[in-house]
């Protein structure tokens, strides 16, 4: 006995046609143009330096060294600070965050916000199964306060869809901003469609920043410690961003003020590839001389 | 029956009335009141009018309602009660496990007592067919938000009960399949560990390959088994055979439900085998059937930035946030909850 499917699909579409009238379109301006195109003409890249945990600031173009698929680059121009952010917050949302651990979490996050400066522009995604644009793109703190109080844990976890669906929406272009992704997760990925490797592939050949900040899961054997995801650090590495791994709910305030702090310590680079083929992926790496500090940034980028 | 439920519709009515009702009160004619929402379902195929008067109910107030039903030994409106709940588990089992698990447990409550209203060997034969396609889409009720145990038991009872069932047998693969699902050889701290999730998650496919397998000796134009085996066989590496077992699967399916998950699958290992155009179509012709599905969405996107146009893919993305309010697409992420075994309860409650 087989039972025929009907119509669930038709069904669910009704109902989806009205929760559609209450959305909210993405918040983007027409003129917007992504900073990669078919061909690269200038490379932007943001890069972090710490000593420890403190930003390396004051550093001139002579003290970085940029090596784009091995040939060393001339670096056109270098920016710190005073650039402002285009931020995406992407917050997982799901089953596990119940009790304190979604508290903290919005605590954390509408912390960040407040912490922002006036011409700083932020957007919230949030996700367990489904990925939900809750704010578009805005400078309207208060929108993105109320959102923030709304957040209800529930459902399973899309983690791999929801970064990729957060690196495609991001701003078509932010002029000087660093335009960033701000991932928070407290868990293995149960209901994405992409696998990690396919993930990691999307994000090297985004322009995005991305950071993340892990919550360890709160149900794991006594007398042992969690270990951070290996996924989400590599995820971070791919992203030329940091992997933050809070063992406990209450520690989320200090993370996102860390990740906020190391966002405004960014310096950004930019150089005119030459002597290396416009095709492809170009391995970057980032150095510097008669300086010291601890430098992060993506391992390249993918040209067209 | 045209069931025009919502998870997050009867979430959000659940919530408001629990703000709305004193937590003390008591339904003072629960029986009467269960009933006309029960025949409300009934007669309008739409959940969430059922649910209504029901909003502020606590299990107790169920308790009473149910006890009456079962008294009157009416099995016509039993049976229609288990479906009702069944609903109503599904609605809520992603927002709110607790409170679909007590839904599911009252309709298997009522489908063991119902069984008892039955005298004739056919009668009871048709009430065990009805309870096991009831018992494998609860079963994958729980198993569309991972609760393999609970999943695990439902099925084997719905197998028990139908073991010459293609439906079931596929609904019992889809378990193993999503079963092997955690065990990711990617996501390991140790050698040990990336051993033991390969062998794991090979096991698991490997049962859940002969689960489809045997359901397509039962029916061979079964297109959920065809849907399902292509997908393991991609997983596994074996590209043309589940290119075979997906073009199958497209010829043989039926509604709009079976359709988008063979075109979803048969564009996944489209372009794992480099044919980018027709994968390309295939997921198209995915997110023509939902056109709000995340993951027919998010296939495509991918597709597409690997194919060197990530215009395209943030500009589906972008069409995606603008109409992603509703969470309503879970269901079809890829096809996990047996809406087709759901779809036919609905259909014998209304006959």
């Amino acid at each position: 006995m087989a039972p025929s499917a009907g119509s669930p699909v038709k069904q669910v579409i009704v109902t989806a046609l009205v929760m559609i009238a209450a959305a909210q379109p993405f918040d983007s301006a027409q003129d917007r143009q992504p900073v990669f195109r078919s061909t690269i003409d200038v490379v932007r890249l943001d890069v972090s330096v710490m000593n420890g945990l403190a930003p390396v600031t004051g550093l001139t173009r002579d003290q970085f060294v940029v090596v784009d698929n091995g040939v060393p680059q001339t670096i056109d121009s270098v920016l710190l600070e005073n650039v402002p952010l285009s931020l995406t917050l992407l917050l997982d949302t799901s089953e596990s965050m119940r009790g304190d651990r979604i508290n903290h979490l919005i605590e954390a996050a509408r912390a960040l916000i407040k912490a922002l400066h006036p011409q700083d522009e932020a957007a919230l995604l949030t996700f367990s199964e489904p990925v939900k644009l809750a704010v578009p793109m805005t400078r309207n703190r208060n929108v993105m306060l109320d959102a923030l109080g709304t957040l209800t844990p529930n459902g399973a976890t899309s983690l791999n869809d929801a970064v990729f669906l957060g690196l495609q929406l991001r701003p078509e272009s932010v002029g000087d901003a660093t335009s960033v992704l701000l991932v928070f997760s407290d868990g293995h990925d149960t209901a994405s469609w992409l696998r990690n490797g396919q993930l990691l592939e999307a994000t090297r050949r985004s322009s995005l920043l991305l950071h993340v900040i892990e919550l360890m899961p709160p149900n794991y054997a006594p007398n042992t410690t969690a270990q951070p995801s290996e996924l989400l650090s590599a995820l971070a590495k791919a992203g030329g961003g940091r992997h933050w791994a809070a063992q406990k709910a209450s520690d989320l305030n200090d993370f996102f003020g860390k990740a906020l702090n190391e966002l405004r310590a960014r310096y950004l680079l930019t150089y005119s590839p030459t002597g290396v083929s416009r095709e492809g992926w170009h391995d970057v790496k980032v150095t510097l001389k008669n300086a010291r500090g601890d430098v992060t940034s993506r391992p390249g980028y993918f040209a067209q | 029956m045209s069931a025009k439920f919502t998870r997050v519709g009867v979430a959000i009515l659940l919530v408001i009335a629990a703000s709305t009702r004193p937590s003390h009160a008591q339904v003072t004619d629960a029986p009467q009141v269960y009933v006309s929402a029960l025949d409300t379902y009934v007669k309008t195929g739409d959940v969430t009018a059922g649910v209504v008067p029901l909003l502020s109910w606590r299990p107790k107030d169920f308790e009473v309602a149910i006890d009456k039903l079962i008294a009157s030994g009416d099995a016509s409106r039993m049976r229609a009660a288990t479906v009702f709940h069944l609903e109503i588990g599904v609605a809520l089992v992603g927002l709110n496990l607790g409170s679909a698990k007590l839904h599911l447990d009252i309709g298997e409550d009522l489908l063991g007592k119902a069984r008892r209203t039955y005298t004739s060997q056919q009668a009871l034969k048709d009430h065990d067919a009805f309870r096991a396609i009831w018992l494998a889409v609860a079963g994958s009720t729980y198993l569309s938000v991972k609760d393999i145990v609970r999943a695990r038991l439902w099925l084997g009872e719905a197998h028990n009960l139908a073991p010459d069932s293609a439906h079931v047998m596929t609904v019992y693969g889809i378990l193993d399949e999503v079963d092997a699902q955690g065990y990711n050889p990617d996501d390991w701290q140790t050698l040990v560990q990336r051993e033991r999730n390969q062998r794991e998650r090979i096991i698991r496919l490997g049962r859940a390959e002969r689960s489809y397998r045997a359901a397509l000796v039962i029916d061979p134009h079964y297109s959920i088994a065809s849907s399902r085996l292509g997908r393991i066989l991609q997983l596994n590496g074996k590209l043309k055979e589940a290119r075979e077992a997906l073009d199958r699967a497209t010829a043989d399916a039926k509604g709009a439900f079976q359709e988008y998950v063979a075109a979803l699958f048969l564009g996944a290992v489209q372009h794992e085998q480099k044919d980018v155009e027709s994968a390309r179509r295939s997921f198209e012709h995915a997110l023509s059937i939902v056109p709000t599905s995340q993951t027919a969405v998010v296939a495509l996107a991918h597709l597409e930035l690997m194919a060197g146009r990530p215009d395209r893919a943030q500009a589906l993305a972008r069409n995606f946030a603008a109409k992603s309010a509703s969470d309503t697409w879970w269901a079809y992420k890829d096809g996990i909850l047996d809406l087709a075994g759901l779809s036919w309860l609905r259909q014998r409650v209304r006959q």
